[in-house]
C-alpha cells in the first residue's frame, strides 16, 4: 500500500490528500442540503449578525495566517540560506568554531579570526584534487559594504553569468555586487574595519577603481566588493603575495613566504567525490579546519526545525482554541435567531432544512475565514521575507506551497464537522417556548 | 575448590571480551581503522562511520563495505540541496599515505544494505570492509539511535 | 378547499399542569371561527394544538388525519403541506425581500412546487396590496407587514389557516382594511380558518366565536344560537 503510494507523483498525492479532507465534507453538505435552498436565508443571518461574524472570520483568518505564516517563512529561510551556500563547496580555516567561520565566510557577517598562513595555502592549493582555492581575506569596508579580498577565478565562480564590465587584472582594481550604489569607472578608499567603528582615513591614498559588476546572487555577496587580495594585502603595508620579479600579475601561485595570510580558503575539488577526501585531509588539528557549509547550515536547520515544531504546536493549540470560540459563538449566535427557526418549523420546515441553515451559516464563516487566513499567510512571509532579505541580504522569498494549504483544508474539515454540533443542539429546543419570546 | 578456581579463572580479565582496544582498531596493509560504529535502527539500511589512517606508504581506495553475508554497500556522501539534506554515491575514495579519511554522519559514511533484523544500541555488528588492497572484518559499535559520534571519540589509542 | 375539524377528548398538559381540555368540537370544511378568551386561558394553547406543534391527548382530526397521533417530523410535513401560519408579530425575515418572505415555504418544498410557491405568493401581495418592488421588508408599516405574512401563509394553498391575533399591532383603520381583505380571500378560497383575536370588529365578521376561559370551551355562539 505505502509502494503504491510512494509512486504516485507528488502532484496527485497533494490531491487526494485535498480530496481526502474535502470529501467528506461535502458529502455532509451534499447529504444535508439536498432538495433544500437554505442560501437566502443563510446570507440573511450573515447579514443580520455582520460585526460579530466579520470578528469570527477575522479571528480565524489571523490564527490560521500566524501558523502558516511561521511555517512559509521558515521554509522561505531555509531555501534561502542554503542558495546562497551554493558556490561555496567546502571552507578551509583556522581551527575554531565552524558556524563563526561559515558566517564570516560565506554570509560576510564580520568576525575577528585567525588566519592561515602561505604554506597552508600552498598544501591546500597544489593538491591533486583541487581545482580552484580562493582566499577570501575581509576586514575593510566602504559604505557599510565589505570589501573582501580574492582571486579572479572565484569572482567568475560566484557570479555564474557573465560579469558587467571586466574582471579585474591588476591589484588596485574591483568586481563590485550587484546591489552597491556605485559605477564602473567610479574610485573609491576603503575604510579599516567594519560598521560605525570603521576607520575611514586608515588607507588615505590608496584608490581602487570599480572595473566590473556581478549579476545579482541572491546572497549578500551582492553587497560585497570583491578586489584582489593582493591589494588587501597593500593597502595594510604587507607584502602582496609575489616576488617583486612578478611586476603586477595577480592571482596564484602565490609564494608561501610572501604570502601575509587569509581568514579563510574557499575550495573546489576537481570530482564531487573528492571534496569528502579533502575535507578529512584539510581537517589537522591545530592546523586547518575544512568544512562543508552545507553540513553545518543543516545542524542550524535542525535547531529551526526544533523551534518550528515548537511553534507549530502552539499554533495548533491556537487553532483549536479560535475554532471552540467559533462554536460557542455559534451557539451563542443560534439563541439570537432561535424564534426565527422556531416559526420556520412552525411553517412546516423539515428539521434536516433547520441543519442545513445553522450548518450553512457556520461553514460560511469557517470557509471565508480560511481562505481569508491563506491570504493572511501568505501576506505575512511574504513581510517578513522582504524584512529578513533586507536586513541579512540572503534573497529569502516566501511561497504557500501545498502543504500549508493542507493544513488549512484540514482546519476547515475538522472545524466544519464539528460544527454540526451547535446546528443539532438547535433542533432539539422546544418549538412553542420559542415562539412566543 | 576446583569450582571455586575455576570461578577466579573465569572472572579474571584475561577471560573478559577480549581488551577494549580489540574491539575499536582494525588493520589492513598499512590502513588503520579506528572506531567503526554505527546507529540502532529499526530500517533495513545503516550507515557506517569510522576514522580511516593510512599508516602505510601505498594510498588504498575505500570501496565500501557489507554484512557478512549480505549484499555490497558503497560510499555515500550527504550534501545540502535546496535546502535539504540529500544521499549520493560516491565511488571508491583513495586515502593517500600519511593521510586520513573520516566518516562522520551527515557528512560521510558506508550504506549497508539488507539488514534482517534491528540493530540494538550496545550490541556490536560484524562487517567485512572493502579495500583496494583487501577484505576486512570489523566489529561495528551500535550507538543510541540519536548519537553523533563513537561513545569512544577524544580517546587516544 | 378547506378541510373539516374534529375533536374528542383534547387535552393539553405542560409540567404536571392541565393547560386546555376540549371533549368535543366539530367545525366544517371552509367555516371561519373565532376564539376568543383573557390572557392565559389556553387560546394560543388550542391553535398550537391544532397545527400540531404541541404533543396532546385526545384525537384532532383534520378531514381524515388525526394529527395527534402522527410523530412531530409527520406534523412538520403536514403543516407544511396543509396549514398556513399568521403569527401575532409576523416574524418576517428584514434581510429579506417581499417576494423572498412571501415564498419562503420555497426554500424547503421539493422543486416540483416552488414556482407554484413563488406565483401564489406573488398573486397574494397583490391581492393584499402589498406595494411592489421595495427591497426589504424592513421599512414596511405594521399592515404591510401583516400582510406580507398573510401572503407567506397562503403561498402554500394550505386548507386551513391558523392565526394569532392577526390585527393586535395595528391600528383601527389598518386593522378594518385587513380585516376586509382576510375575510374576503378566506371565503373566496374556502379554506378554513380559526382566528384567537380580541378584536370584535374581527369576530363579528366570522361564522361562530369559541370563548376559551382557565383552558376550557366555555361557549360557544354557535350553540348559542341554536
Amino acid at each position: 500500500m505505502t509502494s503504491v503510494w510512494a509512486a504516485l507523483p507528488v502532484f496527485m498525492q497533494n490531491g487526494l490528500i485535498a480530496v481526502g479532507l474535502l470529501g467528506p465534507l461535502l458529502l455532509v453538505g451534499a447529504l444535508l442540503l439536498r432538495g433544500f435552498r437554505p442560501w437566502p436565508l443563510v446570507r440573511a443571518l450573515l447579514w443580520r449578525f455582520r460585526w460579530a461574524n466579520l470578528m469570527f472570520v477575522l479571528l480565524i483568518a489571523v490564527s490560521i495566517g500566524m501558523g502558516i505564516g511561521l511555517i512559509a517563512q521558515e521554509r522561505g529561510l531555509r531555501v534561502g540560506t542554503a542558495k546562497a551556500a551554493e558556490k561555496f563547496d567546502l571552507v578551509v580555516t583556522a581551527p575554531g568554531s565552524e558556524l563563526t567561520m561559515m558566517l564570516a565566510a560565506v554570509y560576510l557577517q564580520p568576525a575577528a579570526v585567525p588566519l592561515l598562513d602561505g604554506f597552508a595555502y600552498d598544501r591546500i592549493a597544489r593538491h591533486d584534487h583541487v581545482a580552484i582555492a580562493a582566499p577570501i581575506a575581509f576586514g575593510d569596508s566602504h559604505e557599510g559594504a565589505p570589501v573582501v579580498g580574492t582571486i579572479a577565478d572565484f569572482v567568475t565562480h560566484l557570479a555564474g553569468d557573465p560579469v558587467e564590465g571586466r574582471l579585474f587584472q591588476r591589484s588596485g582594481e574591483a568586481v563590485i555586487g550587484s546591489a552597491i550604489d556605485l559605477k564602473i569607472g567610479d574610485r573609491f578608499t576603503p575604510a579599516h574595519g567594519h560598521g560605525a567603528r570603521a576607520e575611514e582615513d586608515a588607507h588615505d591614498g590608496f584608490e581602487i577603481e570599480v572595473v566590473g559588476r556581478m549579476p545579482p546572487t541572491g546572497s549578500p555577496w551582492d553587497r560585497a566588493i570583491l578586489i584582489p587580495v593582493e591589494t588587501v594585502w597593500e593597502v595594510h603595508g604587507l607584502a602582496n603575495g609575489h616576488r617583486v620579479e612578478e611586476g603586477d600579475r595577480i592571482g596564484p601561485p602565490f609564494t608561501p613566504e610572501l604570502f601575509p595570510g587569509t581568514p579563510a580558503i574557499i575550495v573546489r575539488a576537481t570530482e564531487f567525490w573528492a571534496n569528502y577526501a579533502l575535507r578529512s585531509e584539510f581537517t589537522e588539528a591545530g592546523e586547518t579546519m575544512a568544512f562543508f557549509p552545507g553540513t553545518v547550515l543543516n545542524d542550524l536547520y535542525r535547531v529551526m526545525g526544533d523551534v518550528r515544531q515548537a511553534m507549530s504546536v502552539m499554533s495548533t493549540v491556537n487553532q483549536i482554541l479560535v475554532a471552540t470560540a467559533v462554536l460557542l459563538g455559534l451557539f451563542i449566535l443560534s439563541r439570537l435567531f432561535q424564534r426565527q427557526l422556531a416559526m420556520l418549523r412552525a411553517l412546516g420546515a423539515p428539521r434536516r432544512f433547520i441543519l442545513s441553515v445553522v450548518w450553512g451559516y457556520g461553514v460560511s464563516l469557517l470557509l471565508a475565514g480560511t481562505a481569508l487566513g491563506l491570504t493572511f499567510g501568505f501576506a505575512a512571509a511574504a513581510l517578513l521575507s522582504r524584512l529578513v532579505t533586507q536586513r541579512t541580504d540572503i534573497l529569502v522569498t516566501a511561497s504557500i506551497t501545498w502543504s500549508e494549504v493542507t493544513l488549512a483544508l484540514a482546519f476547515l474539515s475538522a472545524t466544519s464537522f464539528l460544527s454540526l454540533i451547535p446546528a443539532l443542539v438547535v433542533l432539539t429546543r422546544p418549538i412553542v417556548e420559542n415562539l412566543q419570546k | 575448590m576446583r569450582y571455586l578456581f575455576a570461578a577466579l579463572l573465569f572472572a579474571s580479565p584475561a577471560f573478559a571480551e577480549g581488551e577494549p582496544d580489540a574491539a575499536h582498531l582494525f588493520e589492513i596493509a598499512g590502513l588503520e581503522i579506528l572506531h567503526p560504529w554505527t546507529n540502532a535502527t529499526q530500517d533495513n539500511h545503516a550507515f557506517v562511520y569510522m576514522e580511516i589512517h593510512n599508516e602505510g606508504a601505498d594510498p588504498v581506495e575505500i570501496i565500501g563495505a557489507r554484512l557478512l553475508d549480505g549484499p555490497q554497500g558503497y560510499l555515500v556522501g550527504f550534501r545540502m540541496q535546496g535546502g535539504k539534506m540529500g544521499i549520493a554515491s560516491l565511488p571508491p575514495i583513495p586515502v593517500a599515505p600519511g593521510k586520513h579519511l573520516d566518516l562522520t554522519p551527515r557528512d560521510l559514511a558506508i550504506r549497508l544494505d539488507g539488514l534482517v533484523a534491528p540493530l540494538v544500541a550496545g550490541q556490536s555488528l560484524k562487517a567485512v570492509l572493502l579495500t583496494s588492497a583487501g577484505e576486512l572484518e570489523i566489529d561495528v559499535a551500535i550507538e543510541s539511535m540519536s548519537a553523533t559520534r563513537h561513545s569512544h571519540s577524544g580517546h587516544s589509542h | 378547499m378547506g378541510l373539516p375539524l374534529k375533536i374528542l377528548d383534547l387535552a393539553v398538559h405542560a409540567a404536571g399542569r392541565s393547560l386546555l381540555k376540549v371533549p368535543t368540537l366539530d367545525v366544517p370544511a371552509g367555516a371561519l371561527i373565532g376564539v376568543r378568551g383573557p390572557s392565559g386561558a389556553g387560546k394560543s394553547t388550542f391553535l398550537h394544538a391544532l397545527s400540531g406543534l404541541t404533543e396532546v391527548e385526545g384525537s384532532i382530526r383534520w378531514g381524515k388525519t388525526d394529527i395527534a397521533r402522527l410523530s412531530p417530523e409527520r406534523r412538520s410535513a403536514f403543516r407544511a403541506a396543509h396549514v398556513g401560519m399568521i403569527f401575532q408579530d409576523h416574524l418576517l425575515f428584514d434581510e429579506l425581500s417581499t417576494e423572498a418572505n412571501a415564498s419562503l415555504a420555497a426554500l424547503f418544498s421539493p422543486a416540483a412546487k416552488r414556482r407554484d410557491i413563488a406565483r401564489r405568493a406573488a398573486d397574494r401581495l397583490d391581492r393584499l396590496r402589498v406595494p411592489p418592488g421595495r427591497r426589504s421588508v424592513a421599512s414596511f408599516s405594521g399592515g404591510e407587514r401583516q400582510r406580507v405574512a398573510i401572503s407567506r401563509a397562503l403561498a402554500t394553498d394550505p386548507a386551513i389557516l391558523l392565526a394569532d391575533e392577526p390585527t393586535a399591532s395595528l391600528d383601527r383603520p389598518a386593522a378594518d382594511r385587513l380585516i376586509d381583505d382576510l375575510v374576503a380571500l378566506v371565503r373566496q378560497s374556502g379554506k378554513t380558518l380559526i382566528a384567537v383575536s380580541h378584536d370584535p370588529h374581527l369576530l363579528e365578521r366570522l361564522d361562530r366565536v369559541l370563548t376559551i376561559e382557565d383552558g376550557a370551551l366555555r361557549a360557544d355562539s354557535l350553540a348559542e344560537t341554536t
